[in-house]
């Protein structure tokens, strides 16, 4: 039973704020903020309204009430059964009056002892919690907007603090804290009186405030669901970013099913989607019979009842919106490519980088390096692809609707790969699938990381305003899942190429590659001890595509004793290669070698020419047993000098050869 | 009861917010993009004295320019403007008590507040704050200012702008700003149609683009040479007119990347310097209106 209350009232907080609480509302954050404060919470639970934090809580305590601390003897600290000077000193350096000591006695003698009254007032404590939480609590953008208040989302308002039934009154902020709190925006947000925190849920609720943001988002999904009945059925929704948004966008959400004019069907499927879920936070359906896009799309209202008003507002509004995107269209239509692309001139990318015609200039230089290097690739189409990839940005249609980026390069100019080479978009988005898309993606990317590495705009600690970490993530990914044959730093020189001004070479491709541990230890596709996965990524391998195999390789071998063999002759080698890493270098002659000499000299040759291609980590088996017997039966610190350099730098050859698959440094401990 | 006509609707507004206090004032009288640009707003938002200002504010917008033929966009529109600083506590239910004024039951429609943060980096300002959604529809614009003039702003003043427009052809049911019953017999279409169609055609097709880069450079250096004179306020009227000039230019097409950025760092000084101009003035008059709260 919730029988402690707290309600932080809030003007209006914007949907991905209310998440963004949640998030750093942790129940271990919780936990510190409690202890500090000297609380202690049962079942403690929070809820997000776009107007409201609520913290419910079966019982709150102070954890502690009396601290004690023992101070001297009580023979040392007085004299004559008065308090001496260093009684005085005890007394003072905690804060209290010398009168206020105690005395007791601890193993038959007396220590003086100060017992502190730290619990004070639970109130105090509380809001003292409060204060912490607020102010812990940090957004993106924050606001002032009275004096003596730190900077949060949207001006607090209101305090609601019930014990029971004892309002816990404090003061902060200037705000006094009560067991009044307000209702729905609709109904004028009227005052409720809260006689006792238990009560606090269901009167809410009875004044169409849901503030248990679970149940809000259980009911937005049943009305989705509800809609099988009409044969309609939401549109994909990605992540269920709308669906997150929407449930912090109303207090009390009730679906209204609504309708557009038919004819406006005649737009495409993806922009009527884009009006209605970006522009307006509506949930647009599909026709489940046809499978296309319907007609009929759903408002989550923030009201009391499906209401005819309501829904003739809502779809004036969505009449007006598509209508202007006819409008739009046909606006488009006067206009050829050619101006597009010319327009494209004005439309900023960065100002030291010029603009959206010169990026995609770029693009093709970048993407017809790569179309070389990339089987099933055609060097003419990337080119062509290339030159036109950013014209719909001067388009009015995604001037005015900017989701519609690629989309209506695709729709208007009939080119899959300009849509595709913004993919991936977000974490688990699909991959472009084309050659030409995904060239062009993979140059764009590097296009924007080079460019902006070159004039000094790399990402910050905790500022990445252009994006690149994404960027990088995408090369990554693409590289990895669809096993490019392009390595890194060749993406980087080709970007070179196309750039005025350089950028350190190794800083991006630092950057990039610390995107690639970031993915594969995010991935759990490979759930294999961290130190080998770090060793195979971490490999000298230039080519995602061959590290992957070798991965996959090892995940299915993570068990076998072949792979445990190998990596501890590896390690043989690695510890003396390393240790002698300046011994004389010498050209080996096969024809002055001993037969297991030669034999694994021969074998670490022909695996150090093989470039691009690699051995498989079965091939890698066979080569335990050649080092085994190079150690049985060679000393490799021999006497004679001779004897030893050959040896080392047979041992080197291989360290090197073997580190394309396994980098031993992670090996070690 | 007959939908309010467009001039009731300013009517209305007008007498609620002067009911709360405001001082009710005209527009600026220059081309400008938003009331904000207006110098009750632009200057009054900073340093400690309060303001509560309301008026109309004729804005032009040559970007979108569309010869009167779209039926919700035109490149010159009407902005109800309050500006209350301090921000009352209560500033969101007087506005609901706003559109009481306008006949909108709140009871009956789905409002909201739904975020939409402000920003115009050329002159220094930026807010956060929420666009105003009645039954889906953006009616209005609500922001807490946070920066003027990249000046931090305190007390902070809270600025609300109505979409006459909008709210006209919501309220009379029509569909095209030109069918927006002015008054009882003369319709916005009857007033402005005409005055969409040619300057849309000056400010896309023919204003002749050296003349504007030439007059674009006089008004910049009129506009430094006023504040090498401590004359903030004429500096500030040459500073309107560059942002003028500017935007036709750009509905044009004729600016280039780099030289937009350097015409919004041009602008952000001339405004920095014109804002702390303003401020030693006020410091210096010892703040007149200090004691003169509502």
């Amino acid at each position: 039973m919730a029988d402690f209350l707290l309600e932080i009232g809030t003007e209006e907080l914007p949907a991905r704020h209310c998440q963004s609480i949640l998030r750093q509302l942790s129940s271990s954050q919780i936990d510190q903020l409690s202890q500090k404060h000297n609380l202690t919470f049962d079942k403690l639970e929070i809820f997000v309204t776009p107007r409201r934090i609520a913290i419910i809580s079966n019982q709150v305590k102070q954890s502690q009430s009396k601290l004690t601390k023992k101070g001297p003897l009580y023979d040392v600290a007085f004299t004559n059964g008065k308090p001496n000077q260093i009684a005085q000193k005890f007394a003072s350096s905690n804060g209290i009056k010398v009168d206020n000591i105690a005395i007791k006695e601890e193993n038959g003698r007396k220590f003086l002892f100060i017992e502190q009254d730290i619990a004070g007032n639970l109130s105090q404590n509380i809001r003292d919690f409060t204060k912490d939480t607020i102010e812990r609590l940090h957004f993106d953008r924050a606001m002032r907007w009275t004096e003596n208040t730190p900077p949060f989302s949207r001006p607090i308002r209101w305090f609601v603090c019930i014990n029971g039934k004892d309002i816990m009154k404090f003061e902060l902020y200037g705000l006094k804290s009560s067991n009044i709190t307000y209702g729905n925006r609709f109904q004028k947000s009227p005052e409720i009186k809260i006689s006792k925190a238990e009560e606090y849920l269901n009167l809410l609720e009875k004044n169409f405030v849901i503030v248990d943001h679970r149940k809000r988002r259980k009911i937005i999904e049943d009305s989705l669901s509800a809609l099988s009945k009409h044969e309609l059925e939401k549109a994909p929704d990605p992540d269920d970013a709308l669906l997150n948004e929407v449930v912090f966008l109303v207090e009390n959400p009730v679906p209204i099913l609504c309708e557009f004019e038919k004819q406006l069907l005649s737009l495409p499927g993806e922009v009527i989607n884009s009006v209605l879920s970006k522009h307006q936070r509506y949930f647009s359906l599909i026709d489940s019979k046809k499978s296309k896009t319907s007609n009929k799309f759903l408002v989550i209202a923030n009201f009391d009842k499906d209401s005819p008003t309501v829904r003739k507002g809502n779809e004036r509004v969505i009449l007006a919106r598509l209508r202007d995107a006819v409008f739009f269209s046909e606006q488009d239509q006067k206009h050829s490519l050619k101006d597009f692309i010319q327009k494209t001139k004005t439309i900023a990318f960065q100002e030291k980088l010029g603009s959206m015609f010169e990026k995609a200039q770029r693009i093709k230089t970048i993407g017809v390096k790569l179309a070389e290097k990339m089987k099933g690739a055609d060097v003419k189409k990337v080119s062509e692809a290339a030159k036109i990839c950013k014209a719909d940005l001067a388009s009015s249609m995604v001037m005015e609707f900017t989701s519609l980026e690629g989309i209506m390069g695709r729709i208007y100019f009939k080119e899959k790969a300009i849509e595709e080479h913004y993919k991936p978009r977000y974490s688990g988005d699909s991959l472009p699938e084309g050659p030409t898309g995904t060239i062009l993606s993979l140059a764009d990317r590097i296009d924007s990381i080079y460019g902006l590495f070159s004039i000094g705009k790399k990402p910050e600690r905790n500022s990445d305003p252009y994006g690149l970490r994404r960027e990088a993530i995408g090369i990554v990914r693409i590289l990895w899942e669809k096993e490019i044959p392009i390595t890194i730093d060749y993406l980087i020189s080709a970007a070179e190429k196309a750039h005025k001004n350089k950028a350190n070479q190794e800083e991006v491709s630092a950057f990039i590659k610390s995107r690639l541990d970031q993915y594969l230890e995010e991935s759990e596709k490979y759930s294999i001890d961290y130190n080998l996965l770090k060793s195979v990524i971490n490999n000298s391998d230039p080519l995602l595509s061959n590290k992957k195999k070798l991965l996959e390789e090892v995940v299915k071998e993570s068990d076998s004793g072949d792979l445990k063999q190998l990596l501890e002759s590896l390690k043989r080698i690695y510890n003396i290669a390393v240790k002698n890493r300046s011994h004389t270098t010498c050209t080996i002659k096969s024809s002055s070698l001993n037969e297991s000499e030669k034999a694994l000299f021969e074998s670490v040759s022909k695996l150090a020419k093989l470039q691009d291609k690699r051995k498989t980590l079965h091939d890698l088996f066979q080569y335990t047993d050649l080092i085994n017997k190079f150690f049985d039966e060679n000393m490799v610190m021999s006497e004679n000098t001779d004897e030893r350099n050959r040896r080392l730098e047979i041992l080197n050859q291989a360290h090197s050869a073997f580190e394309k698959y396994f980098n031993m440094e992670f090996l070690l401990s | 009861m007959k939908a309010l006509t467009f001039q009731q609707i300013l009517d209305k507004l007008q007498d609620y917010w002067e009911e709360q206090g405001c001082i009710i004032t005209q527009p600026y009288g220059l081309e400008v993009g938003a009331g904000t640009s207006n110098p009750h707003t632009f200057f009054r938002v900073l340093g400690p004295e309060p303001w509560k200002v309301a008026y109309v504010e004729p804005s032009r917008r040559p970007d979108d320019s569309r010869f009167g033929e779209n039926p919700y966009r035109m490149q010159h529109y009407f902005q109800f403007q309050v500006i209350l600083k301090p921000a009352p506590p209560n500033n969101i239910d007087l506005y609901m008590g706003s559109l009481e004024a306008l006949g909108i039951e709140t009871e009956k429609h789905d409002i909201r507040l739904v975020e939409d943060n402000w920003e115009s980096p050329s002159v220094g300002a930026w807010g956060l704050g929420w666009e105003v959604w009645l039954d889906g529809m953006e009616v209005s614009q609500y922001t807490y200012f946070q920066q003027m003039g990249g000046l931090d702003l305190d007390p902070i003043p809270i600025e609300i702008t109505y979409g006459p427009e909008r709210i006209a052809m919501y309220l009379q049911e029509v569909d095209d700003f030109k069918d927006i019953m002015w008054n009882e017999n003369v319709t916005y279409g009857d007033i402005f149609e005409r005055q969409e169609y040619w300057m849309s055609v000056f400010n896309i097709e023919k204003a002749d683009i050296e003349r504007h880069q030439t007059m674009f450079k006089l008004f910049h250096e009129e506009a430094q040479d006023q504040i090498e004179e401590g004359n903030y306020l004429a500096a500030y009227d040459n500073l309107l007119k560059m942002s003028h000039t500017f935007n036709i230019l750009d509905a044009r097409g004729a600016v280039g990347i780099s030289e937009r950025a350097n015409t919004f760092r041009k602008m952000l000084h001339l405004s920095s310097e014109i804002s702390s101009k303003y401020l030693q003035e006020r410091k210096r008059l010892n703040y007149p209106l200090m004691s003169k709260n509502g």
